[in-house]
């Protein structure tokens, strides 16, 4: 199965934290998302090179170095590119589905039955 | 193998017509692709369900080897079942009726009538049925009674009408609110009446209101599909067989009479005899399979259409959340006819609770940011103020919305597969753009201080409530089916599903497709 590289690697977990932050309720490395995404790398591994790709882009950027703001600028200058919408909508993927989700819980989603 | 009659697919209109057939002592074959599947089996996965089927689906077809094509604007795509663009319904005993939001909605007596009504727009295939309402009345009638509806009276729009057998489910506060405002606008409501027991009957459960219910099955099994009332009954006749995870990949039809199928199962090709083919696949595959069994008839395909969905969204000032489900629950009639310049129109009801990731994916109003720490917040603070109120919107249909059989790709059976092309006539946009501005004015006058909606594009129009591919008319040149759901010159040869509507009505189709079901089996060999 395709791997992340190192440093596409590194990124990952600050991405997602910028896509759902921590702030009362948990941020998306908090609510598990890297394991949902690594999930979707193994139910269908042509995902992986997007990531990658996505990946290498912001590291292109120098977005580990950067402060939270500026590194929400780069994402928000790169949001139309289809690796990086992907990589969005699975981050939410990961934090909102499901009824015993973080996300589910942090918008008051109950299940009572 | 003999049988009396064979029903294609156990969903609405199969599951309806083989009970009839099995109660009038008939032996019934009934076929099905899917499985026997509960809430064990599919799961409340908020990303593979009918409603958001990002990966696969609860009650999905095999992705492997089920296929469709989609011809859009000069390109073709091949799509999987859960891909956008298939149009899936449920593969189950029960099909969508398993997983449905259950609304038992009659047709309005104008929805049979629309050419006359309204004339036809330029460019399109609006006509009006060959039956009128108060034909289908009677059976409308019974199937509220043998699969279960619960309602409140109806609005003033609607012909005089029995009791509903059992009384409406809770009323949630989204529903309350607009409940008034209706009341404050003039327009009156009436509850949203669903194929759900609001109290115990037929030794099944009532409704818990819980926050699953379309999309997925339900917990007390209290929702009335086929699966736990028709198909059932049918069994215990005695007289019905059901062969589930079975395809069937033609009806042989010989000197214009039916008198069989071949069906695939555990990789063994079968071949069954009977007299009598009920073909209930759904407007798709039911279509695709009369082509691929040689049925003759310029109307087959055509007219494909399902219903355009928009909507108004809205915020309260408050929270309104109180979990209570399904959340369809309370309806305006105003709308569904006589709105000045406009094609018919739609009954507009408040939406069923929409899961968060659904949510996240759908609601937003353009201003607000698709991620970060804004969105996070705006999750927060919109779900428990938020409303969506909606309907479907009654398609103006066109004869160029069709399937057809793809000339390249074939399915895991070597037969081709369906191929979908063409879109909805334009008036449906207008009719659409109407009922969200309509939305908008009920949303505002119930208390939303933000309300939005999103513009409606043409596009081809069929999802669960694809509909019109064998029309009905007494004319074989213009239609497929007679006004007794027989096809055109195949003597035993029926359809028993959406396909069979000329138009699709401004209401959910379900209780269309099981009453005319029931009349379609009650008829034959009568």
């Amino acid at each position: 199965m395709p791997k992340l590289s190192d440093a596409a690697a590194s990124l990952l977990p600050i991405f997602i934290d910028r896509i759902v932050p921590p702030d009362q309720d948990p941020g998306a490395v908090e609510a598990g998302v890297l394991g949902f995404i690594g999930s979707r790398f193994t139910a269908d591994p042509s995902t992986v090179e997007g990531y990658e790709a996505g990946l290498i882009l912001l590291a292109s950027r120098g977005f580990s170095a950067r402060s939270a703001e500026e590194q929400d600028a780069i994402i928000g200058d790169l949001e139309g590119h289809p690796a990086i919408a992907t990589m969005i909508s699975q981050t939410l993927e990961g934090y909102y589905a499901g009824p015993d989700s973080a996300g589910a819980k942090a918008v008051g989603f109950r299940v009572t039955a | 193998m003999k049988y009396d009659a064979i029903v294609v697919g156990a969903g609405a209109g199969g599951g309806v017509a083989a009970n009839v057939l099995a109660q009038r002592g008939l032996r019934v074959l009934i076929l099905e692709q899917g499985r026997w599947l509960n809430l064990a089996s599919s799961g409340r996965d908020h990303l593979r369900n009918h409603r958001l089927s990002m990966y696969g689906d609860n009650t999905g077809l095999d992705p492997e080897t089920n296929r469709r094509v989609i011809a859009e604007g000069g390109l073709t795509k091949i799509v999987r079942p859960y891909q956008a663009g298939y149009n899936h319904n449920a593969a189950t005993v029960g099909s969508g009726t398993l997983v449905y939001g259950a609304q038992a909605w009659r047709f309005h007596p104008l929805d049979f009538r629309m050419a006359s009504t309204y004339g036809v727009p330029e460019g399109s295939s609006l006509a009006d049925w060959p039956i009128d309402y108060d034909e289908l009345a009677p059976w409308y009638e019974r199937v509220e009674d043998e699969i279960g509806v619960a309602g409140s009276p109806p609005s003033k729009e609607m012909p005089v009408r029995a009791e509903y057998p059992m009384p409406p489910t809770a009323l949630p506060e989204k529903g309350r609110r607009l409940q008034d405002a209706a009341e404050r606008l003039g327009w009156g409501s009436q509850r949203v009446p669903l194929l759900i027991n609001s109290v115990p009957r037929h030794g099944r459960e009532a409704c818990v209101n819980c926050q699953h219910c379309v999309g997925f099955a339900c917990p007390t099994d209290a929702k009335n599909g086929t699966q736990n009332t028709m198909i059932p009954r049918a069994l215990q006749t005695g007289n019905a067989t059901l062969i589930t995870e079975a395809t069937v990949l033609k009806v042989h039809i010989s000197d214009g009479r039916a008198t069989g199928v071949t069906y695939v199962c555990e990789g063994q090709s079968v071949e069954a005899q009977a007299p009598i083919v009920v073909v209930a696949a759904a407007a798709i595959e039911s279509a695709r399979l009369l082509l691929l069994s040689g049925v003759q008839s310029d109307a087959l395909g055509r007219h494909l259409q399902g219903h355009y969905y928009h909507g108004a969204h809205g915020l309260f000032p408050d929270k309104v959340w109180d979990g209570i489900g399904p959340g369809a629950s309370v309806a305006t009639l105003r709308f569904n006819h006589g709105n000045d310049g406009i094609v018919g129109g739609a009954m507009i009801a408040d939406d069923f609770i929409a899961t968060p990731i659904s949510f996240a994916k759908g609601s937003r109003p353009k201003d607000v940011p698709g991620w970060g720490q804004a969105h996070k917040d705006w999750m927060r603070d919109a779900y428990p103020r938020f409303i969506t109120a909606g309907g479907p919107v009654q398609e103006v249909p066109s004869a160029e919305c069709q399937v057809t059989l793809d000339p390249w790709v074939k399915d895991g059976f070597g037969r081709p597969v369906a191929r979908l092309s063409g879109t909805t006539h334009p008036e449906t946009l207008r009719t659409s753009t109407f009922i969200n501005a309509r939305g908008e004015e009920w949303l505002r006058a119930a208390g939303c201080e933000t309300v939005w909606s999103h513009e409606p594009a043409l596009r081809l129009s069929a999802g669960q409530h694809q509909a019109g591919t064998c029309r009905m008319g007494d004319d074989p040149r213009m239609s497929v089916v007679d006004r007794n759901g027989g096809v055109h010159g195949v003597e035993g040869l029926y359809v028993a599903d959406g396909s069979v509507h000329v138009t699709n009505g401004g209401f959910n189709p379900v209780l269309t497709i099981m009453a005319l079901a029931m009349r379609t089996a009650s008829g034959i060999g009568g």
